[in-house]
C-alpha cells in the first residue's frame, strides 16, 4: 500500500503539469481575446493592456513567465475583474462552493444511500419502484427548473427560507444545497441499489441467511461494505465537482462561489482565471481520487496489493 | 434649506419630515458584480451607475432631463467662440478623508485618464492636444489644454468647439481620483479600507457577488440634501430571482426584467418603460457580394416589418425603428425605409435576383448567443422568405467569436447594437465614418466623411441637426449598410416608494436625490 501510495504521489505534480500545460496553450487558441469588446478599443489601448497583463512577447515566453509565477504561488491578475487577482477571487469565491458543496454531498449521500438500501431490501416492490422512478427524475430534472421550484415553494408560498444569498451556515443554505445535491443523490440511490443487489445475490450472503441471521444483520454487517464500493467510486469526482461550485446554482440563489468563474472566466477569455481555476479543479480532483483509492483499499484489499 | 435651492433641485426635497419616518435604506440590483470601481477602467452600466454614488465631476446629470447641473463646480462659463471652459470649484467640496476637491485633482485625474488604461480615452478628445498627448505624440502635459488657474478654478480649452462637452464633463471618465492614493494601493485602491472619493457616498462593503454596500459620506458638501443613509447594490443575474425578491419587497428596484414573463410584469403598478438612447439593428457586409449592391442592402430593408418584430415578438414597448439615431437633444429622425414589398421586390431583381435571373445566395444572419437574438434573427429571416424569396440562415456564435468575426468582415449580416455615450447624435453617426474601428462593415462614403466633419464643428443647436438629418439619409435611405430594427427601451420595476426617481434617455439615475417614503 505504501509503495502504491508513493507511486500515485509522484504522477500528481506530472498530471498537472501537463493540465497547465495544455490548458495555457488550448486558451490561447480560442478565437477573440480579452480585451475585444462591442466598442472599438481607442488605438493604443489594446497594446497598453496587452504590456500591462504581461501578455506581450511570444507565447512560449509567457509561459514561461506564468509557470515562474505559479511556483511562487501567483496564479497572475484577473483580466476581467481589473481590481482582484486570481489568487484573491478564488480565495473569495472557493470556500462557499465547499461549504454548500460539502452540505449538498452531505444530504445527498445520506438521502441517496438510505433510499438505496431501502430499494434493494425490499427489490421489485412497489416502494423498489418508486423510489428509483424518484431516482430518475432527481438526474434528469434540470437544476434551472428544480430550484426555482423550491423557491417558490419555500419561500414565496410558505415564507420559511430565504429566496437567495449567502450567510454562512445558515438558513440561506438550505434551498441550493438540495438543489445542488438532488441529482447526486439519486445516482448515489441508483448505485447502492445496485450494488447491493449485486452483494446480496452472492454466496457469503447465502451462506449468512442458512445461518439464521436477520435480514437487518446481513444488509448492514456483512453486505453493506461491499455493496458501497460503486458510490466510494463516485464520490472521488463527485466531491471535485459538487465542491467547486455549479454556475446554474449560484445564479439561482446568488451565491458567491467558484462555479460561475468556471463559465463565465471562459467565455471572456481571461486567460488566468481560466487557469486558476483549472487548477484548482484540477488538483481537487486528483486528490479526492487519490484519497478514493486508499478508502477503496481498506473496503477492498485486492486494490494496491498487487504485489 | 429648500428656499435657497434653484427651483429645479427643490423639486427633490420631501415635504416636511416625511422621509424621517422610513429607514432611508435603498436596495436595487445591479445585475452583476462590477469590474471595477476605478472610473478610468470602466466601461458599463453597471459599473457607473456605482461611481456615480462615490465619485462627483464638476458638472453632474439633471435626474430627470440629463441637463448639465452644478456638481463640484459651482458654475461655469463658456467663451463667445466655445472653445474655453472656466470651471469655479466650490471651495467646500471635499474628499471622503476631509481634505478638500481642487482643480489640481482634475488636472492630475484627466492626466491619468489620458493614459491608454482608459477604454474611454477618446471622449477627452475634444480637449486641444489631448489627442496627440494620449498618442505619446506629445510628451509635455502642459501642452494639453487643461489649466489650474487656482485651486478652484479650472480652465479647459476645446481645439473645436463641442456642443455635448459638459455632458462630458459629468461623464465617470471625467470623475476626480485620488492619483496619490492609486499610486500607492495600485490595483487595490478601490477597496473599501482604501478608496477615498467625493461622491455624495462612501464604500462601506464590497463582497464581490454578494453585494455592495454604500453609506452616507458625512464630508459631501451637499449632505444635507442626500437622504439616503445606506444604499445595497445587489449583483443578481438570475432576474427571475431578483423578481422574488421585489415580491418580498427586499428589493426596491429592478432595472432589468426576465423577458419571459414580461406580459405578466406590465400589469404591475411598479413596471416603468420609456425610450432609451439605443438601438438594435443588423450590419451588413458591404464588401462581398451580394451585400456589396446597395440595392440590394434596400430591398432588404424594405422586406423587414419591424412592427411586427416588436409587437408579436418583443412586446416589451420597444419602438420599431428605420432610422438609425434615436430622438435626442432636439433631433428628430427621418422616416427611413418603410415596409414596402413592392419596391423591395423591384429593387433586388434589378440587382439581377429572382425568377429567370441569378438564383440569391446562401446567406445567414450571425448574433451572439441569447434566445432573444435567435428569435429575432429567426422571424426577419421567415419575413426575407416570405417578402423576397429568399433563403437567409441564422448562425448562433459565442460572444469572443461573434465579436471576432464582426471585426474582421467575416460575417453577411450581423447582428448589432449601439448605445449613445452622450446626448447628441453624434454619438451614433460617427461610428460610421471611414474607417473608425466600429464602422464594422466596410463600408465608406466620402459625402458622409465630410458632412461628419462638418458637424462635429457646428455649433447651432438647429444647422446641427439639419445635417444630423443628411447623414442619417444616407445611412438609412441611400447606402443602407445598416438595418435599424427598433430602439432599445429602459424597463423595469422600482417601488412606488422609492422617490426621486426619475426616467430619462441615458437610464442614469442619481443616487443623491432618490430617498423612500
Amino acid at each position: 500500500m505504501g509503495r502504491y501510495l508513493l507511486r500515485r504521489l509522484i504522477f500528481v505534480p506530472i498530471i498537472l503539469f501537463i493540465l497547465i500545460t495544455i490548458t495555457f496553450f488550448l486558451v490561447r487558441m480560442a478565437p477573440g481575446g480579452p480585451f475585444s469588446s462591442e466598442r472599438e478599443l481607442p488605438p493604443g489601448v489594446e497594446e497598453a493592456l496587452t504590456k500591462k497583463y504581461n501578455l506581450d512577447g511570444s507565447l512560449s515566453s509567457q509561459y514561461g513567465r506564468y509557470l515562474v509565477g505559479l511556483l511562487q504561488g501567483d496564479l497572475g491578475p484577473s483580466l476581467k475583474q481589473k481590481d482582484f487577482s486570481v489568487n484573491e477571487i478564488i480565495s473569495n469565491h472557493l470556500p462557499p462552493s465547499i461549504l454548500l458543496g460539502i452540505t449538498a454531498l452531505l444530504i445527498s449521500l445520506f438521502a441517496g444511500v438510505v433510499a438505496g438500501l431501502v430499494s434493494a431490501s425490499k427489490s421489485n416492490s412497489m416502494l423498489d419502484y418508486s423510489t428509483m422512478a424518484f431516482a430518475v427524475i432527481g438526474i434528469s430534472l434540470p437544476v434551472f427548473v428544480f430550484g426555482p421550484l423550491l423557491q417558490t415553494l419555500f419561500s414565496r408560498v410558505f415564507h420559511i427560507l430565504p429566496v437567495s444569498g449567502y450567510k454562512g451556515i445558515s438558513l440561506h443554505l438550505i434551498l441550493p444545497a438540495v438543489t445542488l445535491g438532488l441529482p447526486f443523490a439519486a445516482r448515489f440511490a441508483r448505485l447502492t441499489r445496485a450494488g447491493m443487489l449485486e452483494v446480496l445475490s452472492e454466496d457469503f450472503i447465502t451462506t449468512a441467511r442458512s445461518k439464521g441471521l436477520t435480514e437487518r444483520t446481513i444488509v448492514l454487517r456483512h453486505a453493506l461494505k461491499g455493496a458501497l464500493l460503486p458510490v466510494v467510486s463516485f464520490l472521488g469526482p463527485a466531491i471535485a465537482s459538487i465542491t467547486t461550485g455549479s454556475l446554474v446554482v449560484e445564479k439561482i440563489f446568488n451565491i458567491p462561489g467558484l462555479g460561475r468563474e468556471f463559465v463565465e472566466s471562459a467565455l471572456n477569455r481571461d486567460y488566468f482565471m481560466i487557469m486558476g481555476t483549472v487548477i484548482v479543479y484540477g488538483t481537487l480532483i486528483i486528490v479526492c481520487n487519490l484519497a478514493v483509492d486508499i478508502v477503496y483499499g481498506f473496503l477492498d484489499p485486492r486494490v494496491g496489493n498487487e504485489n | 434649506m429648500s428656499d435657497n435651492l434653484p427651483e429645479w433641485k427643490a423639486a427633490y426635497v420631501p415635504e416636511g419630515e416625511i422621509w424621517k419616518y422610513t429607514e432611508q435604506h435603498f436596495i436595487f440590483n445591479n445585475g452583476t458584480d462590477p469590474e471595477t470601481l476605478d472610473p478610468h477602467l470602466m466601461t458599463g452600466l453597471p459599473e457607473m451607475r456605482l461611481a456615480e454614488a462615490l465619485f462627483e465631476g464638476l458638472v453632474t446629470y439633471d435626474p430627470a432631463d440629463l441637463t448639465p447641473r452644478p456638481g463640484v463646480a459651482k458654475s461655469w462659463k463658456v467663451s463667445e467662440n466655445g472653445l474655453v471652459y472656466t470651471f469655479y470649484l466650490r471651495e467646500d467640496a471635499k474628499w471622503s478623508d476631509g481634505k478638500e476637491v481642487t482643480s489640481h485633482d482634475f488636472l492630475s485625474a484627466w492626466k491619468r485618464g489620458l493614459s491608454p488604461i482608459n477604454r474611454y480615452i477618446n471622449l477627452f478628445f475634444p480637449i486641444a492636444g489631448a489627442e496627440n498627448y494620449s498618442k505619446g505624440k506629445r510628451t509635455d502635459f502642459n501642452e494639453v489644454g487643461i489649466y489650474a488657474r487656482d485651486p478652484h478654478t479650472l480652465e479647459v480649452v476645446l481645439h473645436a468647439p463641442c456642443p455635448y462637452f459638459l455632458d462630458l464633463v459629468a461623464f465617470p471618465t471625467y470623475y476626480p481620483v485620488r492619483v496619490d492614493l492609486i499610486e500607492k494601493f495600485q490595483e487595490k485602491w478601490t477597496r473599501p479600507e482604501n478608496i477615498i472619493g467625493n461622491g455624495p457616498f462612501v464604500l462601506k462593503e464590497w463582497s464581490p457577488r454578494e453585494q455592495i454596500l454604500f453609506e452616507k459620506n458625512p464630508y459631501y458638501w451637499d449632505r444635507d440634501f442626500v437622504k439616503l443613509e445606506l444604499i445595497t447594490a445587489l449583483p443578481i443575474s438570475d432576474l427571475n430571482t431578483a423578481y422574488k425578491l421585489f415580491q418580498d419587497d427586499k428589493l426596491h428596484w429592478m432595472p432589468a426584467l426576465p423577458v419571459s414573463r414580461i406580459e405578466e410584469l406590465k400589469r404591475n403598478p411598479d413596471y416603468y418603460v420609456y425610450p432609451m438612447l439605443g438601438n438594435y439593428f443588423y450590419r451588413f457586409n458591404v464588401t462581398k457580394p451580394p451585400f456589396d449592391d446597395s440595392r440590394v442592402r434596400k430591398a432588404f430593408c424594405l422586406a423587414t416589418d419591424r412592427v411586427e418584430i416588436c409587437k408579436e415578438l418583443l412586446k416589451g414597448g420597444e419602438q420599431p425603428s428605420s432610422h438609425f439615431c434615436p430622438p435626442v437633444a432636439g433631433y428628430k429622425p427621418i422616416e427611413g425605409l418603410k415596409h414596402d414589398i413592392v419596391t423591395a421586390r423591384k429593387l433586388l431583381a434589378a440587382a439581377g435576383y429572382g425568377k429567370d435571373k441569378k438564383e440569391f445566395p446562401k446567406m445567414e444572419i450571425s448574433y451572439n448567443t441569447s434566445e432573444g437574438h435567435k428569435m429575432i434573427a429567426e422571424a426577419i429571416s421567415q419575413q426575407w422568405k416570405q417578402n423576397l424569396g429568399v433563403d437567409v440562415g441564422t448562425r448562433n456564435m459565442e460572444w469572443k467569436v461573434y465579436l471576432d468575426n464582426q471585426n474582421n468582415l467575416d460575417y453577411a449580416i450581423s447582428r448589432s447594437s449601439w448605445i449613445g455615450d452622450y446626448a447628441d447624435p453624434f454619438t451614433f453617426f460617427s461610428i460610421f465614418r471611414t474607417d473608425d474601428g466600429n464602422n464594422r462593415t466596410g463600408w465608406s462614403c466620402r459625402e458622409y466623411d465630410e458632412l461628419l466633419d462638418t458637424v462635429s464643428v457646428t455649433l447651432n443647436r438647429k444647422e446641427r441637426n439639419n445635417l444630423f438629418k443628411k447623414l442619417e439619409h444616407l445611412l438609412v435611405e441611400q447606402e443602407c449598410p445598416v438595418l435599424p430594427i427598433y430602439d432599445y427601451v429602459n424597463k423595469g420595476l422600482i417601488k412606488e416608494s422609492v422617490l426621486g426617481w426619475e426616467t430619462n434617455i441615458r437610464d442614469v439615475h442619481p443616487l443623491k436625490y432618490i430617498w423612500r417614503e
